[in-house]
């Protein structure tokens, strides 16, 4: 019998939908059958990170047959150790199906990976994060090695030019430029920073590779390091990323001890160290001069630019800061070279994108993409809008960014493409709506979010972002007024002209976009007072009774939650004053006699 | 620096480079609006008001953009004013701003752009904000509710007291000045100097002692000099009708960045006493109230017969009313002295005997901001010298590494690397480190004898050690010597180690007026037939008490009454430090003006005159 490996998903997500619990009964299991010699824990069951289908968690993948198992009860991992491991018989029933119903055995067979190009996250869910072997056994490293070893400095930086790499945080500005930048400076000590602060609500990109392939970060900051002439490097991430942060904090210990971190690494005189800091979640401190303030102790606050960081930045010295998701992509342009990184994606934006794909779709999780994907091809890999409802629009870039409405379904996805369309690519959130969603309630979320977020250094982000809030408020509350939306565009006009950072600068986009596309939306809650989806409590109209409908069958009465329905002789009534328009009288009425704001 | 030519306005201007675009505006007389920007501190563009449009599209703050050729500026285009009316808006309309019930009504530069800006109806409603009032310090008002956030109260703080007291909380709405982790202002790390006030804009910091009493134009300004302490400080001294309403710094282009310290700005407001404004003579207990001339009359005669007669003055005095003064008590034979020269005369004496040049010492105390090591003994500069000890904390933040050691207690503890204080008298203090230094020096590895020198004493050789170290790795280190060490021997061990490590010296002296080093003083009479005390404005000194309390008769002069005055025989009424005209020379040796901001109040009109007279009836 060959030697099975058994692989655990242990990202933050699997985490905290029980992946444990299913570890522990998988370790019992193996003990009941005797098996712990043929699969001694510490080889045969293999913690790993994200492997990307969040919502299958908790999920394991039993190799060399690559079968994949999700959304598991501990009650399922008897059968899967009786039958799988004992009689190596796939548990058919507890494989997932796809979206035509059939069950699907390999993981790579999944609709969610099959669309997927994976270079950042190709390690995620492979290895063990923990384990430097692991690391070193998928070439780990070896970029590192040739690029110290064999390559110049100018050559790096070249190829990473060449590689047309453009930065993943968000605004896409090329790599390989900015290195060039940082290495022209004349200074003895440059600085090579990774910034961790992802903050975009419901964004995970950066922290499944922090948690899932730590060491390829770091080996990216080592190659950055080196051709810039850095031999300091700073981990900035989240404390709300305990898991991240003890991943990194093994690995860099590792890496010192196997001498990939410290001094005259390979042999050719080059020093590199790197070291974690922890911030408290601040989201402005994605903003990288915030993010340098904030390393040095300093309350996280947007420095004004020029000088750029690549010039003066980490204590005044030149310094390069770099996404998580950008690190992640340098080891294998080195690796594969820039002309195999030019045959991924678009012209003007090779390569990869991560998303983190949320909201109204069948399957939530990571999706790592070939640029110039669409975005329906997108939402297909995510399977569609959940529950069969129509698709409406997907909220790109997060709190910066903007929506993208079913005409622009087929736009591709690259940097140019999305900012044409109104909106940007963004750290990579990607949250589906459907034709539920009311699009003037998007906006209040996220401005909701930035208005809060907003570090509070210039008055058009923290007052700004306030009044805008205010006024959506009015809006969702039923008390628009026609000139509301005017003053709303001229509000944004002023923060995004006038505003400190890019986090004040971007912060009305999700309005101005859903004004955008949606105009009519806003319009219908200003002077209708309605909310077309249902969703502004605020708006609903009170609930009434078709007399001539009813059958008194006493249906609505038994789910009303406020008593609002009294009985009468031939007909039900529904008292306006107590009703609170939640809607579940309409749904269970057998005779379609209940409707909003309908007749008496 | 060589010029960069621009436009700006349609006009073409020059300026050198390395100038913000706002500093080249503000030199041709075009007016950009701010309020964030302060001339003393570092620009940090928060407020957003003095944006410009630069080469037709980009919209920058011209407090941050730097001059360059052949730039195209544009300050006043329909799109900035109305980018600047919703951010005023803003601001004025989310706080509450409310001009009628506020006291910088009128100094107020929100309220002067809200003018200019002729913003008199608002499109939004006001939001309320709910913020607490801080009353707790016994200077300042600190009301969230008029706060602009404009940081200047934070970086004053921070870049020229040195203090870091304040800083910005909260994000989004809820952002807000704290103050240390959030405690009250009045149970703070504060230092009452009330800088931060002065940069305010707005009402939001404001002096309580002046609430209400009228803003600037309401008021006469004076340009004076303070007296408090030898360095000097220039004030602006704001009265109206006769009474003291603020004192602000004045020096925003030099270090001090127009600080002035809680003696210079607020004492003088608060501690207002008692005025004395009669000569009180007592007799068997009796007490009776003369004439100025009868005083005078009683004075010369009382002085006239007697042998031992002891003339102390205060150090806070201008150069005029000391000469006056000495002349007139040397006409009745009398030994002079002044607070503060004793130490001077020691100073004098050891490095004499130690043959300590000149060049060893420095009166320019902006230089500590230079040093690589501050060792400063006695840390009482705290509160005797507090500008000189903000540029020790700036230095000390800026990496300046700050050993203190003081007899009980580090004032400088939270800027301190090193740390010695040993609970014990100021002599045996500098007496033993000192000698543990030089034994240092001798033989670092001996440690144990190093202990036995300190047995019994809470000092650790290892620190000792570490000073020794700093200073010898050093090529720039500054010795400050406060004012409370008085006594030879301390002084000689401190010269010495100066001498031993090439050290400078910076050595202060509790007199104000650096005149008393050309005045001719000497040790006085402990208990003297007669004692002659001029008191100043300074804290009660102990040396002058204990003078009265020994002397047969005693003379007070003084303009307040006071524990002195109480105690004196015969008390003569002296001019408050703001009824005088005169000189006096700070620490650098520098002559500066005193002004008379207020008339003399009562009877006495000339301090001066009045001891002219005195020396004339021996």
């Amino acid at each position: 019998m060959v030697r099975k490996e058994i692989l655990i998903c242990s990202g933050t997500g699997c985490l905290s939908a029980g992946s444990e619990e299913i570890e522990e009964k998988l370790m019992d299991e193996l003990w009941k059958h005797e098996l712990e010699d043929k699969y001694p824990l510490t080889r045969a069951i293999k913690r790993t990170g994200c492997m990307g289908p969040c919502n299958l968690g908790p999920m394991i993948i039993i190799r060399p047959e690559d079968t994949f198992y999700g959304n598991l009860e501990p009650s399922d991992v008897e059968r899967i150790v009786e039958e799988h491991l004992l009689r190596d018989k796939v548990v058919y029933d507890l494989l997932v199906e796809d979206k035509d119903g059939h069950r699907v055995e390999e993981f790579e067979k999944l609709d969610f990976i099959k669309g997927q190009k994976k270079v950042v996250m190709r390690d995620s869910g492979d290895i063990d994060p923990s384990s430097l072997d692991d690391y070193l056994k998928v070439e780990g490293y070896m970029a590192a090695r040739k690029a110290i070893m064999d390559m110049d400095r100018s050559e790096i930086i070249q190829e990473i030019k060449d590689s047309g790499l453009r930065g993943r945080g968000g605004a896409g500005f090329p790599t390989g430029l900015k290195w060039e930048f940082a290495a022209k400076e004349d200074e003895d000590q440059k600085y090579i920073v990774c910034n961790g602060d992802e903050g975009d609500p419901g964004a995970f990109m950066d922290r499944s590779v922090l948690e899932g392939d730590p060491h390829s970060i770091i080996e990216g900051m080592m190659i950055a390091g080196y051709a810039i002439g850095a031999n300091q490097g700073y981990i900035y991430v989240r404390a709300e990323y305990p898991l991240a942060i003890r991943n990194l904090q093994k690995a860099i210990r590792d890496a010192e001890s196997a001498g990939y971190l410290g001094e005259n690494l390979f042999n050719q005189g080059f020093d590199f160290n790197v070291e974690l800091r922890v911030g408290a979640g601040a989201f402005v401190c994605g903003e990288e001069t915030a993010l340098l303030s904030s390393i040095e102790g300093k309350q996280g606050q947007p420095k004004f630019r020029p000088p750029y960081p690549a010039q003066s930045g980490l204590w005044g010295k030149p310094t390069v800061i770099n996404n998580v998701e950008t690190l992640g992509n340098i080891a294998a342009i080195i690796i594969h070279g820039s002309e195999w990184f030019n045959s991924i994606g678009t012209e003007g934006s090779p390569g990869t994108k991560v998303f983190a794909v949320a909201g109204d779709v069948e399957n939530t999780g990571l999706i790592e993409v070939e640029m110039g994907t669409t975005v329906r091809e997108m939402i297909d890999i995510a399977g569609g809008v959940a529950d069969g409802k129509d698709f409406k629009a997907v909220q790109i870039g997060g709190p910066a960014g903007g929506v993208i409405p079913k005409e622009y379904l087929d736009t591709p996805i690259d940097y140019d493409s999305l900012s044409e369309a109104g909106t940007i690519m963004g750290s990579g959130g990607f949250i589906v709506l459907d034709e539920d969603t009311c699009m003037v309630d998007v906006a209040k979320f996220f401005l909701d979010f930035t208005q809060e977020e907003s570090c509070g250094k210039c008055p058009p982000c923290r007052l700004g972002t306030k009044r805008m809030l205010d006024i959506l408020e009015k809006i969702t509350e039923g008390d628009g007024e026609p000139e509301d939306i005017d003053k709303l565009e001229n509000l944004a006009e002023t923060i995004q002209n006038t505003s400190f950072c890019g986090l004040g600068q971007a912060s009305p986009n999700p309005v101005l976009s859903t004004l955008r596309f949606f105009r009519d939306e806003y319009e219908e809650h200003v002077y209708e007072k309605t909310c077309p989806t249902g969703t502004c409590k605020a708006l609903l109209k009170a609930f009434s009774i078709d007399k001539d409908l009813c059958v008194t069958c006493g249906k609505c009465v038994e789910v009303c939650p406020v008593d609002a329905i009294s009985s009468g002789e031939e007909s039900y009534s529904i008292d306006p004053e107590v009703c609170i328009s939640c809607g579940e009288c309409e749904k269970i009425c057998p005779v379609k006699a209940i409707s909003e704001g309908g007749k008496e | 620096m060589s010029d960069v030519k621009f436009n700006v306005d349609g006009k073409d201007i020059s300026a050198r480079k390395g100038m913000t675009v706002m500093e080249a505006c503000e030199e041709n007389d075009i007016d950009i609006p701010k309020l964030c920007q302060h001339e003393a501190l570092e620009n940090l563009m928060a407020c957003r008001l003095c944006v410009v449009e630069v080469n037709g599209k980009q919209i920058t703050p011209s407090c941050g953009l730097k001059v360059n050729e052949g730039l195209d500026i544009k300050t006043q285009t329909e799109k900035l004013r109305k980018y600047r009316r919703m951010i005023l808006e803003l601001i004025y309309r989310c706080e509450n701003h409310y001009c009628m019930f506020c006291e910088s009504d009128g100094d107020c530069e929100l309220q002067d752009l809200m003018y200019e800006y002729e913003i008199d109806r608002f499109e939004y409603p006001r939001m309320f904000p709910d913020w607490d009032v801080d009353s707790s310090h016994n200077h300042i008002v600190k009301d969230t509710n008029r706060c602009v956030r404009c940081g200047r109260c934070i970086r004053a703080c921070d870049e020229v007291v040195g203090n870091q007291t304040l800083n910005l909380g909260g994000r989004g709405i809820t952002n807000e000045v704290i103050v240390d982790s959030g405690v009250p202002l009045g149970e703070s790390t504060c230092t009452s100097c009330g800088m931060c006030m002065q940069v305010c804009p707005t009402g939001s910091l404001s002096n309580k002692h002046s609430l209400f009493k009228g803003n600037k134009d309401e008021c006469e300004l004076t340009k004076s000099t303070c007296l408090s302490c030898s360095i000097g400080c220039c004030t602006d001294v704001y009265t109206r009708t006769g009474h003291l309403v603020k004192i602000e710094g004045t020096d925003i282009d030099k270090e001090s960045g127009g600080q002035l310290c809680e003696r210079g700005r607020f004492k003088p407001l608060v501690d207002r006493g008692k005025r004395i404004s009669n000569v009180i003579y007592r007799e068997n207990g009796e007490e009776s109230e003369l004439s100025l001339q009868e005083g005078l009359e009683k004075a010369a005669s009382i002085l006239g017969n007697s042998n031992e007669i002891s003339a102390f003055a205060s150090g806070g005095l201008t150069c005029e009313i000391l000469d006056a003064f000495s002349k007139a008590m040397r006409a009745h034979g009398a030994l002079f002295d002044v607070v503060g020269a004793k130490r001077y005369r020691f100073e004098t004496e050891v490095k004499r005997r130690i043959n300590m040049i000149e060049g060893h010492f420095i009166n320019d105390i902006t230089e500590v901001m230079k040093a690589e090591n501050i060792l400063l003994y006695d840390t009482s500069i705290y509160n005797t010298h507090p500008v000189l000890a903000s540029y020790i904390r700036r230095a000390a933040s800026k990496g300046t590494k700050l050993i203190t050691i003081d007899a009980y207690e580090d004032r400088f503890w939270n800027h301190s690397d090193k740390s010695i204080t040993i609970e014990s008298p100021k002599t045996q203090l500098t007496r033993l480190v000192n000698q543990v230094i030089k034994e240092g020096k001798a033989s670092i590895e001996d440690l144990s004898r190093v202990s036995s020198i300190l047995g019994g004493l809470r000092v650790h050789p290892e620190d000792v050690m570490e000073i020794v170290n700093l200073l010898e790795e050093a090529s720039y280190d500054i010795i400050v010597i406060g004012c409370e060490i008085i006594d030879r021997w301390s002084l000689r061990h401190i010269f010495e180690l100066a001498k031993l490590e090439g050290s400078y010296v910076i050595s202060l002296n509790k007199a104000s007026n650096q005149y008393i080093r050309s005045l001719e003083t000497e040790g006085v009479y402990e208990e003297p037939e007669v004692a002659y005390i001029l008191a100043g404005e300074d804290e009660e000194n102990e040396d002058m008490i204990k003078l009265v309390e020994n002397a047969e008769f005693s003379i007070v002069q003084s303009s307040k009454k006071s524990e002195l005055t109480d105690k004196a025989d015969l008390v003569i009424p002296s001019l408050s430090t703001f009824e005088r005209n005169g000189t006096t020379i700070d620490i650098n040796g520098k002559k500066k003006e005193v002004e008379l901001a207020m008339e003399p109040k009562g009877e006495m009109r000339s301090e001066i005159a009045f001891f002219e007279e005195l020396a004339d009836k021996r």
